[in-house]
């Protein structure tokens, strides 16, 4: 139980420091892998709950960090889909990427219909945001998967037949909850979103890609909805076209955040008790077989 | 976005490739200048906050190298090429090679004794954890400072090597490290962004970047732009007192106007004095001519001994690039009595190992470093390229070698030993990013003047 509540007292403390008017992110960032790290136990026996953690506390430091363009706001929304398992409403994603107000305030700038945002409000903002929907759905997350999360204790064995082996590192891990489902929709996820952001160079490329979002989404988007930006011209000339307008990346961003990330996140939340936990991620196993020193 | 915070700053330069940036004086001068290394403004030894990561550890991370102790409970676990149940030779015979890497003094082994490991930076502490388990390793360890000779032919990988060799020595030690800089090698380069660059008081600098490209003009570049910090220093001992500090990279440009150095010889215990003429003395001494001015390389000697014997009682290691420049065997002492400065730090050198001194020396062969220094070189360290020694050496009795192992070995291998073990270690490549095409220019222009209306 010790590991259990170690960390979250770690956690507590770290945002307690980031009451300040300017958050030194990155320092709460180490702190808070560090107090993960450090807490109570060695090596945790249940790494991918471990891991879901270390990942979940990146999002949430972007957050109160801000992001720099509304395109950084969709790709951090759809790393959010994977690390909360789909916990979250579908429309709180279109809303987060929306919705001038919270827009502007994750930019820390002007953004729609508002003209100005103080600094302090805008963190504020976004402090809201992790307290009222970031932490309820971590929480959520981790219930979906706490008792799936594999107990690994081979490492603390004394038996001599397990000796060597190594305990699992969470940090090392290349899946997100160290299942290997999710970091191949993750990779899909990614790459159908920032296709749908650069465009198309012609109208086949656009048909190829909307295939690739229904593998993306587990066909969890509509059948009308994929097949939409291919018929409805006006948005078909947004996305094939070369040099896109600021208009053009407008509808293809709100495309997006009104379609493509609420498929998304319905496509985290049915995967996630189907699937299988691996660890993997440490290529260099048996690297030092030649004795490297990096 | 929120995985990569580390590379993230440094991922903006991979756009072009380096071919495109060695043909292009903008682009070259952005990717020499703009390298920044993330988050060094958090380290410990940036904040004083003792929680924090140490610059070490920033560094190892920036150029994807493992923790320390992970490499080394891999090693354990990997196989010896000749022992049956037996770990790799870096583990399995410690004196080959982590006895000149892991620093430790009587307090680090009462520490590690008595499990007291509080206080320490995180990456030094792991590994005390790790040796905790290994007691039969730390009775291996010698206290004080260590030493090398590192030597290869050209393109042996000898600068990435000692890359790697400071970075580890920053993770896993104490020390300050040193890296002797010179007006025409930089081959500490890809580590600028880490590197306190210490530079003589009162004399303006200049820097050029001479490219690859024959066609091209040389590109100024603004050292305080480049470097983590531009740091001076009025004398040897204001460099040794008030700049160095321990858990930094720096490389120290010698002082023209050689400030304490001969102050150095003198203080010194047991040794004698030696003069240096620095070109401001030639000119206003009738009695000395231009060919009286002393080389610049004549104050590491000078140097050395200052911190030798006066402290302060830091640990630090000197990467030595070049060695057998500054003490080459062919010294003689109608040459600036180079000779008697050699045999000098040769005579102080005793004193090194208890004043936590370390010398890395690299070099092309065993032979080019003078054979009073080669015999204080305790380990020696030699990469592809050149055959190691399988009988009688300079200074370390007959090696430990049966044969010739260093033949069959790629770039990027090596093999460290004393006159007991050895051991063949390798490590990867630096980080496209970081690297420089072309060659780094560092020049103080009125020395030029000075020498030029001696």
């Amino acid at each position: 139980m010790i590991s259990q509540q170690a960390p979250l007292k770690g956690l507590q403390t770290a945002l307690e420091r980031a009451d300040a008017q300017t958050v030194d992110t990155e320092r709460l960032r180490e702190q808070v892998h560090t107090a993960l790290e450090e807490a109570g136990v060695e090596t945790p026996t249940r790494p991918a709950s471990a891991k879901l953690t270390h990942d979940q506390t990146d999002l949430l430091v972007d957050l109160l960090e801000g992001f720099s363009s509304r395109r950084e706001i969709l790709e951090w929304e759809q790393e959010l889909v994977i690390q909360t398992v789909g916990q979250l409403e579908d429309s709180w994603f279109t809303r987060v990427a929306s919705d001038a107000p919270t827009v502007s305030a994750l930019l820390g700038e002007p953004w729609g219909e508002v003209d100005g945002i103080r600094p302090d409000l805008a963190l504020e903002v976004r402090r809201g945001i992790v307290a009222k929907d970031l932490l309820p759905a971590f929480h959520a997350a981790h219930e979906v998967a706490r008792w799936s999360a594999v107990e690994r204790v081979d490492h603390l064995a004394d038996d001599p037949e397990q000796e060597g082996m190594e305990p699992i590192e969470p940090r090392d891990q290349e899946y997100p909850l160290m299942r290997p489902a999710f970091g191949e929709i993750a990779g899909q996820q990614e790459a159908a979103l920032g296709q749908l952001l650069e465009g198309f160079e012609s109208p086949e490329q656009l048909l190829a890609w909307a295939l690739q979002v229904v593998g993306a989404s587990y066909a969890e988007i509509d059948r009308e909805t994929i097949t939409q930006p291919y018929f409805e011209l006006p948005i078909r000339r947004r996305l094939v076209t070369e040099e896109p307008t600021e208009e053009d990346m407008f509808i293809r961003e709100s495309w997006a955040a009104e379609y493509l990330l609420p498929a998304f996140n319905r496509a985290a939340d049915a995967l996630a008790d189907r699937t299988t936990e691996v660890t993997a991620g440490q290529q260099y196993r048996g690297e030092s077989g030649d004795g490297s020193i990096t | 976005m929120s995985t990569d915070n580390d590379s993230g700053e440094i991922a903006d330069c991979q756009e072009h490739s380096l071919l495109e940036v060695a043909q292009n004086p903008d682009l070259l001068r952005e990717r020499v200048e703009g390298v920044t290394a993330p988050s060094i403004d958090k380290t410990r030894e940036e904040t004083g906050d003792k929680r924090a990561h140490t610059v070490g550890e920033n560094l190892r991370r920036a150029f994807g190298f493992r923790r320390w102790t992970n490499v080394l409970e891999d090693l354990e676990q990997a196989d010896h090429p000749a022992m049956e149940d037996s770990s790799h030779p870096i583990v399995e015979h410690p004196r080959a090679f982590l006895d000149h890497l892991i620093h430790v003094d009587d307090m680090d082994k009462l520490r590690l004794e008595h499990g007291e490991l509080e206080g320490l930076p995180k990456e030094r502490r792991e590994m005390f954890q790790w040796l905790r388990q290994n007691p039969e390793i730390v009775q291996e360890l010698r206290n004080g400072g260590t030493d090398w000779l590192a030597y290869g032919p050209k393109g042996s990988g000898k600068s990435t090597m000692s890359a790697a060799k400071v970075i580890r020595q920053l993770e896993v030690n104490l020390d300050a490290v040193v890296w002797r800089g010179t007006s025409a090698r930089t081959e500490w380069l890809p580590l600028r962004a880490w590197t306190r660059l210490c530079l003589p008081a009162g004399l303006e600098v200049e820097a050029y970047l001479d490219p690859p490209a024959d066609d091209m003009e040389p590109v100024e570049i603004d050292l305080e732009r480049m470097c983590h910090e531009v740091v001076r220093y009025d004398s040897i001992r204001d460099l040794n007192h008030n700049v160095l500090e321990e858990g930094h990279f720096h490389v120290v440009y010698p002082d023209p106007r050689f400030r304490g150095a001969t102050k150095a010889y003198q203080e010194a215990e047991e040794i004698g004095e030696i003069p240096h003429h620095s070109a401001w003395d030639v000119q206003v001494d009738e009695e000395l001519e231009r060919t009286d001015i002393t080389p610049s390389k004549m104050w590491w000697f000078a140097w050395a001994i200052d911190k030798i014997d006066q402290g302060p009682p830091i640990w630090l290691s000197w990467f030595c690039d070049e060695i057998g420049n500054v003490m080459p065997e062919h010294a003689d002492n109608d040459y600036h009595q180079l000779y008697d400065r050699i045999s000098a730090f040769r005579d102080k050198y005793v004193d090194a190992r208890r004043n936590k001194f370390s010398t890395f020396g690299i070099g092309h062969e065993p032979g080019d470093l003078h054979n009073m220094m080669r015999k204080k070189m305790r380990w020696q360290i030699t990469l592809a390229g050149i055959d190691n020694p399988t009988g009688k050496t300079v200074g370390m009795g007959d090696a430990p070698m049966g044969r010739n192992y260093t033949q069959g070995m790629q770039l990027g291998q090596a093999l460290s030993w004393n006159s007991q073990n050895f051991a063949e270690f390798s490590w990867s490549d630096i980080p496209s990013q970081f690297k420089v095409p072309g060659q780094l220019h560092v020049r103080f222009p009125e020395v030029l003047e000075v020498v030029r209306s001696c």
